[in-house]
This record gives structure tokens, C-alpha cells and sequence, in this order.
């Protein structure tokens, strides 16, 4: 039996019977069914509950269109009850348009041909068209001829609509994924890019299909791919939607931040990813992070203080100049008031009054204008500054923002300012005055010699004569220091070595400063030459030390210090005219009694006088002042009562091509040696500084205070290479006697001479002989250096008053 | 002895100069600024010009100028009350540069004004006896 022949049997049972089935009630019916014996075999009792329970309608019919079966589900499909269609022609359920159809069918039915499964639409009978899917097989008698169809028809109208759902809702998606702002990515488990959504342009500018097939590691900002794995890995592990940021690599190399969302579906095995592109957001949020370091760093970098107060006057900013100015630090000031911390007592009701004036009234007069006031510093001093205030409203209230100038330096800077420019306009005067001075004095030293002759018979008027004379001269020597305050006399500079011009000066200072003052000399050793006129120095530094004298009555102690100092830009800022750049210090300082600060700012003036009448003219300082300025240098003056007086003068380091001179000499030709010199000179300051140079160019040293000492170490017999000598000593034997002394005992001994005079005077003034080596005070270390070993290497010296000649001259020490 | 031209707008300065000249044996006129002086030059018989730097009206430096236009060999010396070293110019070196043959600076001895004349009249001696 074919399976058409089986299933019209079963539905001939089925509709004739109670079906097994329990979904349908059995209202189906077969008409001519009772033509077959009601003997039902147990395989067509299944069948027949099939076809009760079908979804499917399953129709018989005979070859003329006859139905002769319609199970329930037909029944629900078309809406025709069994008992009404069977009997009716097949027609009943299919539309005009497709009648021919139907002809078509019945004709390859009878032919026993079966219909493939094939759409088509059919009517209900409430006249709605349905869609379905029909196929039909011809029912074939026990004898094998066709005596009907059977056919089933499955309502696809459903499927339809789903399919079409679908299509529109892909569509959707499509649109969704192809206006994307967003990136939206599709990888497999690997992050190979599946799908790539067109605002891959915009974002990375990419077109999708230059990503597709590449791994999206490729676009991905190298130090964001372990957490981008790591992001993929855990949405594999079932892990919910998460947002993580990752930068793509735009095709110019920039990255680009992009914040995704991505989720892994395991039925399709695939990552989705959506990415938002948040460069602008970023772009912004860094904007306004920049604007408010910005307003920070201008507020932390202020040269001015800022201080910023809230309407209960507690300060709530404060920044690092305003640490400076007032001495509190930041995290101490914040949270207090400010009243407490640099208001000065007088000033606090007023500031508590102005400030709930300006909450009640709105007014205030200290506000949107730049004042000078007086302000506290932690450590109780007060500062006079220059203060602005504006008010600034906000949500919750008031705050009050404050710059701060401390004008300490400034008024200092201005006073000094207007210090030298009184001492200008006082040199100006002072040279005039002595201009005419000049003029008076030649009248009276042009005629005296005259008026001297003219008297030279009468003892007690040439006396007086003479007395004119001299006071002239007297007055000659003032209108010179005038001149010298005036910055009009020539000044000779040249390069000098400090330590031992002051070496010499101390020497000469000996005498005058008496016993009960000691020297203590404090040298950098390594003092840099400076550039200054030595002879008017050394004048500087007797007046100085003279006056240290003068503060000392009882004795004490003179310290002449050396240094090399850089004084900068903010030095020079503070003192006009200064130029920056390397100077030689000198400091002269005293244990004296110390000038009151009240006057402390007058002492350069000329004829400003400490001393009582008849002590002092009033000119030493301000000639010391006027000697610097016209150096170029720089002076300074520190004292405090009772604790002494220390004045630091600044010379200008020696050019750089001057110090190229000396470094050159320095490094090459600073020759030592290892002889043993015997230096003689009675100034223990001078042998002791002499020795010292000797000693670090490699020689060694004995050392006697005057002539007989040295002939006695002479005499002692012990062996030295060179005597070095000051020509001029104290005592009965000076320094060209010792050496003919010297020579007589050792005839071969070399001799250096040294004399703060010049070569000129003492050669031409028959102290010593022609060719003799003799070394010219102030001398540079490179100068005794090359002396020396002149000395020692000659091939031979000029005996005692033999005056050989064509030896090596000194050099000028410049 | 010679003639000198003493320019001086201090009148006791000239005074001075010419008693310690004279007593010398000079003979020497007197002018107070540097137009009458060079009236007096132009009018001739002058063997040597004393003179100030800084007067009234035409001082010394212009006068040596126009001397030296005038009496390209008239030897000169240079006087001045300040010797304006530093960072004034050096007048006094300025006036020997335009041709003065010395300088000296205020106040002097006697013996000071009465060498450098000699020596200079000297030199221009020599050397109008050598080109003569």
C-alpha cells in the first residue's frame, strides 16, 4: 500500500471513528467511508491519529475536486467545518485567479504524477487569502487505479510574515550598523574583524574592507592590548556587558580613545563590539583639567602672593609666594583666619567691620584698587606691601581674592636708587668745587716761592711762608681726594692679584694700627685676579683700615677678607649699578663699635663724619666709594652697634682674556720646583703668605724676619738654593747689604730681590744694580713663579757690586 | 726770552703765571677766554700759548684747534683744575693729542710751569733750527 493509499485509509478511520488524538474534537467526518468494513488494521489507527492531530490540513478529494475528507486542522486553516466541505468541490477554497492551477493538478493527478511541496495562496472562507504550501499525491485503489488525491497544505502565511519580520528587521540592523557613530566590530574568538562598520572612515579612517580579514590587534594602540584581551577573554567566560577603554590607532598614527562595550555570543562564536569614540569628551574634560592647572599655575607661579579668603575671612588659598612673603606655610594658613595671621593688631577691627559692612552693604573701599599697607609675617615683623583685592561671588557665598607685592626690596631698590643718585649729584658738586678750588690753590703755590724769597731774611715770616705753603699743599691733597669721590681722577686699572696687594697693604697698616690691633688675614686662596687700579686700592683699604682703627680704641681685631662671589640678577636687580657677573670680594671687618643703622646709609657720604672734630675729614669713605663706583665696582657696608663694622668692596673680575693669560700661564708655565728658599722680609703676614706660595709651587722653605737672622742661618751652614729678599728692611742691614754678605760667605748663591717699589725708582736711585732679578710688588703667583725659577737657572748672577749685566728683567707685574 | 700767551679765565691764575714768568724773564700778555686770545696770536710775536681748558664761551680745547690752524708750530701748553680721568674724557690728554706739547695739572710750583716753558721753547728751538 503507498502511503497515499495508507493515509486515506487512516482517514477514513480516523474521521469515522473517536480519535486518539485529544486536541481535535472528532467533527471530522468521511461520507463514503462506510463503503470499506469498519476492520481497521492497528497501523491505520496510528495513522489516522496523525492525520487528526496534524497542523497541517490534510485534505482527500476526488479526481473531479470532490472533498471527501478534511481534518481539523483544515477546518482551522480555511474555516470551513468538515461537514460542509466534504461533498463541495475543492473550488470552494481556491481563488478565481488560481483556478487554473487547480485544473492543472487534477490533470497531473489523474496521470499519477505527485506535486512537490509548492506555494501558493488559497481562500478562507471569511475571504482572507492565506499563503501556503501545497502538495498532492494521488490516492491509487487496491487495484492501482488513481480514484482520488490527498493533499496537505501547510499554512505558511506565519513564515511569511516571520520571514518578512526578519528581512525588515535586518534591514534595521543594517541601517543601525551602517549610520553607526559609533565603531562597531565583529571578531571572531581571535579578533580577526568579521564585520566593520562604515564609521571606521570617521573615526579611524579606514574603510571597513581594509580591516576585514586583519586581526583588530593590528589597530589597537600596542599598550592597550593586554586589557583589550583581557576584555575579550572574560566575555568569553560569560562575563556581563562591560565598558573598558582601548585607543585605536588612527591611520595617521594618532590614537584615538575609543570607550567599548562588547559581549560574546556563543551560539555564533563571535565578539561584538561597540566602540564610542571619546576624543572630543576627552578633548574637553582635558580642557577644562588644562584650564584649571592653568588657573593654578598662574596662581602658584605668581611673583605675587595670592591669597584668597572666604566672606568669614577664613583663608582657603594660599600660594607658595605667599609662603614666601609671610612666612606661613600653605597647610598651616588655609582653615585659619586671616585677620589672625598678617593683619597687624591696629589694623583688625577695621578689616572684621569692612568685610560685614561689605556682606550687609555690598560696598567696600579696599576692593578693585592697588594700596600700600603694612602686613605681619610670622616672625613678627612687618612688611610694608602693595595689596589689590576683588570680591568674587559664587554659590555658596563670597570669596575675596588677594595679590600681595611684598615692596621690601622695592624701597630698598628705591632708596638705593636715590642713595646713588645723591652721590652722583654730590660728585658732580665736588668736582666743581674742587675744579675752582684748583685754581685758588695754584694762585697761592704760584706765589709763595716768591713771597719766600722775599722774607728768607726774617726767620719768623719765611716760617710763615712756609706754613702758607704747606697748607696749600694740604689743600692740594683735599681737593685730590674730592676729585678721587668725584670720579674724576685717572685711575690706572689693571689686572692685580688681591691677596698680596693686601699682603702689602696690611704690611704698611702695621705700624699705624699699633699692638693692640690684630690682623687676621682670611684669603681665598684661589682668589681671582681682579681689575683695578692697585695703588688707589691699596689707598681704599688704609682708609678703611683706619677707620677700624678709629672704631677700636680699645683693640681688637681686623679681619681682611677674600672671596670669589657671583652676583647675579637679582642682586643687580636691587642694586642699579651693579652689573652682573663675577667679582672679587674684599671684606674689611672690625670689632669696633659699629655705626648706628640710623646713620649707617650717610657714611658714604662726603664729609659725613663720625669722628670728632679735628679727627678725620669726612672723605675717607666716600673717597673709598668713588674709588669702587669708578672701578665698576661695587661697595657695601654691614654694622651693628656694639658688634662692629664690616665693608665688602666688589671688584670686577679680571677680563677673560686677562684670566685666558693667566690660566695659560697657570697651566703651562707655572713652574715649581724643589729647592730650598730662603725668604727674609719682617713682615710675619707677608713671610708666612710668601712662603705659602712657595711651598705650594713645590719648594721648600726657611724663612727669616731681618738680615742678621739670615746671615746667622747662613752662618749655621745650611744649605739653601736661593735667597729672596725685600730690598728695603728694617734694622741696620737692608735687603742689598744681607746679599753682598750672603755672597761673600757662599759666592755662588742666586738672589731675588723683591720691593714694593718699582724697578725704575730703586735701579735709578743706585739701590741696587742694573740687571739685578728683582720682583715688583704687587706680584701674581705666576709672576714669582717664573721669577724664581729664573733665579735658579741662570748661569750665572752678577756678583756683589760687579754689575753684570744682560740678565733677564722682570716683567711688569701687569 | 720769549713770548707767552697766557689764557685763563680766573684772572688771579693768569696773574700768577705771568709773575712767576716774568720773574723769569718772559714776557707775557694775558687774554681771559680763548677769542681774545687768538686776537692776540693773530696779531703776531707770540713764541708760546699757556692755556686753560675749561672757560667761558671758547674754551681751551677749540682754541687749540684754531691755533693749530692758524700756528700749526706755536708750541702749547695745557692747564687744567681737574684731570678728568675715568669715565670723563681726558680733556688734558685730548689737548696734547691736538697738538699741545704738554700738560699740566692745577695747582703747580713755580718751577713745575717754569720748566715745562723751557723745555718746550727748547724743543721748538731745536727743531725750527733743524728744518731752518
Amino acid at each position: 500500500m503507498t502511503l497515499s493509499m495508507r493515509l486515506a485509509a487512516a482517514m477514513a478511520a480516523l474521521l469515522g471513528r473517536s480519535p486518539a488524538c485529544a486536541v481535535a474534537p472528532a467533527t471530522a467526518q468521511v461520507a463514503d467511508a462506510p463503503a470499506e468494513p469498519p476492520r481497521q488494521s492497528e497501523r491505520e489507527r496510528l495513522y489516522a491519529a496523525a492525520v487528526e492531530c496534524s497542523e497541517d490540513a490534510i485534505v482527500t478529494k476526488t479526481l473531479d475536486g470532490i472533498v471527501t475528507a478534511w481534518n481539523p486542522a483544515a477546518e482551522r486553516m480555511f474555516g470551513y467545518p468538515a461537514q460542509e466541505m466534504i461533498g463541495k468541490s475543492i473550488e470552494t477554497i481556491v481563488p478565481d485567479d488560481r483556478r487554473e492551477e487547480l485544473r492543472g493538478i487534477l490533470a497531473r493527478l489523474r496521470r499519477g504524477e505527485h506535486i512537490q511541496p509548492y506555494e501558493t495562496v488559497r481562500l478562507r472562507r471569511d475571504g482572507r487569502r492565506i499563503d501556503v504550501s501545497l502538495s498532492v499525491s494521488p490516492v491509487k485503489s487496491e487495484t492501482g487505479e488513481i480514484i482520488g488525491a490527498a493533499k496537505i497544505a501547510r499554512d505558511i502565511s506565519d513564515r511569511r510574515q516571520t520571514q518578512a519580520d526578519l528581512v525588515k528587521e535586518i534591514e534595521e540592523r543594517r541601517q543601525i550598523f551602517e549610520t553607526s557613530l559609533d565603531l562597531i566590530l565583529v571578531t571572531d574568538r581571535k579578533g580577526l574583524l568579521l564585520h566593520v562598520s562604515p564609521s571606521a572612515r570617521d573615526i579611524l579612517d579606514y574603510a571597513p574592507d581594509e580591516m576585514i580579514g586583519r586581526n583588530a590587534i593590528d589597530f589597537i594602540h600596542p599598550g592597550d592590548l593586554p586589557n583589550t584581551r583581557n576584555e575579550m577573554r572574560l566575555a568569553r567566560s560569560g562575563r556581563a556587558m562591560r565598558n573598558f577603554e582601548c585607543r585605536y590607532l588612527h591611520r595617521d598614527g594618532r590614537s584615538v580613545t575609543l570607550t567599548w562595550s562588547g559581549i560574546w555570543s556563543e551560539p555564533v562564536q563571535k565578539h561584538f563590539f561597540s566602540g564610542r569614540d571619546m576624543t572630543e569628551q576627552k578633548r574637553a574634560e582635558a580642557e577644562l583639567r588644562d584650564s584649571e592647572r592653568m588657573a593654578r599655575g598662574i596662581v602658584d607661579t605668581a611673583l605675587d602672593a595670592f591669597v584668597q579668603m572666604d566672606d568669614i575671612g577664613v583663608v582657603i588659598e594660599w600660594n607658595a609666594q605667599a609662603e614666601n612673603v609671610f612666612g606661613w606655610r600653605r597647610d598651616h594658613a588655609i582653615g585659619k583666619r586671616l585677620a589672625d595671621l598678617i593683619i597687624p593688631d591696629r589694623y583688625r577691627t577695621r578689616h572684621n567691620e569692612g568685610l560685614a559692612r561689605f556682606l550687609h552693604t555690598g560696598k567696600a573701599s579696599v576692593l578693585g584698587r592697588r594700596f600700600e599697607i603694612e602686613a605681619l609675617r610670622r616672625d613678627g615683623r612687618e612688611i610694608k606691601i602693595e595689596l589689590s583685592v576683588t570680591a568674587l561671588h559664587r554659590r555658596e557665598g563670597y570669596v575675596f581674592n588677594a595679590f600681595v607685592r611684598d615692596l621690601t626690596e622695592k624701597i630698598a631698590a628705591d632708596e638705593h636708587l636715590r642713595q646713588a643718585q645723591k652721590m652722583e649729584t654730590i660728585g658732580q658738586l665736588t668736582g666743581g668745587i674742587a675744579h675752582d678750588f684748583n685754581n685758588i690753590l695754584t694762585v697761592i703755590t704760584g706765589t709763595i716761592e716768591i713771597l719766600e724769597e722775599g722774607v728768607a731774611e726774617d726767620a719768623s715770616l719765611a716760617a710763615i711762608a712756609r706754613m702758607i705753603d704747606e697748607a696749600a699743599l694740604r689743600g692740594a691733597e683735599l681737593t685730590q681726594r674730592l676729585l678721587a669721590f668725584a670720579r674724576r681722577q685717572p685711575l690706572q686699572p689693571r689686572t692685580t692679584d688681591i691677596n698680596t696687594l693686601i699682603v702689602e697693604a696690611a704690611k704698611l697698616l702695621r705700624p699705624t694700627l699699633g699692638e693692640h690691633i690684630e690682623i687676621e688675614p682670611a684669603f681665598e686662596e684661589d682668589a681671582w685676579p681682579a681689575l683695578v687700579d692697585p695703588s688707589q686700592l691699596t689707598n681704599a683699604l688704609l682708609n678703611l683700615a683706619l677707620n677700624a682703627r678709629d672704631a677700636m680704641p680699645k683693640g681688637g681685631k681686623l679681619v681682611l677678607e677674600t672671596g670669589n662671589v657671583q652676583l647675579d640678577e637679582s642682586y643687580a636687580r636691587l642694586h642699579d649699578e651693579v652689573a652682573p657677573g663675577p667679582y672679587v670680594m674684599i671684606a674689611v671687618s672690625d670689632t669696633g663699635h659699629g655705626i648706628p643703622a640710623a646713620i649707617l646709609d650717610k657714611v658714604f657720604d662726603p664729609f659725613f663724619t663720625t669722628k670728632g672734630t679735628g679727627k678725620g675729614t669726612g672723605l675717607g669713605l666716600s673717597m673709598v666709594y668713588g674709588f669702587v663706583k669708578q672701578s665698576n665696582g661695587h661697595i657695601k657696608i654691614y654694622s651693628e652697634e656694639g658688634h662692629g663694622t664690616t665693608i665688602k668692596i666688589y671688584l670686577p673680575r679680571a677680563g677673560q682674556q686677562a684670566d685666558a693669560a693667566a690660566a695659560a700661564q697657570g697651566a703651562v708655565a707655572l713652574e715649581g720646583g724643589s729647592e730650598t728658599i730662603l725668604v727674609v722680609e719682617d713682615d710675619p703676614l707677608v713671610r708666612t703668605y710668601v712662603a705659602t706660595q712657595l711651598n705650594s709651587l713645590g719648594y721648600t722653605t726657611r724663612t727669616a724676619a731681618n738680615a742678621s737672622e739670615a746671615l746667622d742661618y747662613i752662618d749655621a751652614g745650611k744649605a739653601f738654593d736661593l735667597l729672596f729678599t725685600d730690598v728695603i728692611m728694617p734694622g741696620s742691614i737692608n735687603g742689598r747689604q744681607l746679599a753682598d754678605e750672603a755672597r761673600r760667605r757662599r759666592p755662588s748663591l742666586r738672589v731675588l730681590y723683591t720691593s714694593g717699589y718699582t724697578e725704575n725708582a730703586i735701579v735709578h736711585h743706585g739701590r741696587l744694580d742694573p740687571g739685578v732679578l728683582l720682583l715688583a710688588k704687587p706680584y701674581r703667583k705666576s709672576d714669582l713663579a717664573r721669577m724664581v725659577r729664573t733665579a735658579l737657572t741662570q748661569e750665572e748672577q752678577p756678583g756683589a757690586g760687579t754689575g753684570a749685566a744682560g740678565l733677564a728683567r722682570p716683567d711688569a707685574a701687569e | 726770552m720769549a713770548n707767552i700767551l697766557v689764557i685763563d679765565d680766573d684772572p688771579a691764575v693768569r696773574m700768577t703765571i705771568k709773575l712767576v714768568l716774568e720773574r723769569e724773564g718772559h714776557a707775557v700778555a694775558l687774554a681771559g677766554d680763548g677769542l681774545a686770545g687768538m686776537k692776540a696770536i693773530k696779531a703776531g710775536g707770540i713764541d708760546l700759548l699757556i692755556v686753560d681748558i675749561f672757560m667761558p664761551g671758547m674754551d681751551g680745547i677749540e682754541t687749540i684747534r684754531e691755533v693749530r690752524r692758524h700756528r700749526p708750530s706755536l708750541p702749547t701748553i695745557v692747564i687744567s683744575g681737574t684731570s678728568l680721568g675715568g669715565p670723563a674724557p681726558d680733556f688734558l690728554a685730548m689737548a696734547v693729542k691736538l697738538g699741545a706739547v704738554r700738560s699740566l695739572q692745577k695747582p703747580f710750583k713755580p718751577r713745575d710751569i717754569i720748566g715745562a716753558v723751557g723745555q718746550s721753547l727748547g724743543e721748538a728751538a731745536a727743531k725750527s733750527t733743524g728744518t731752518g
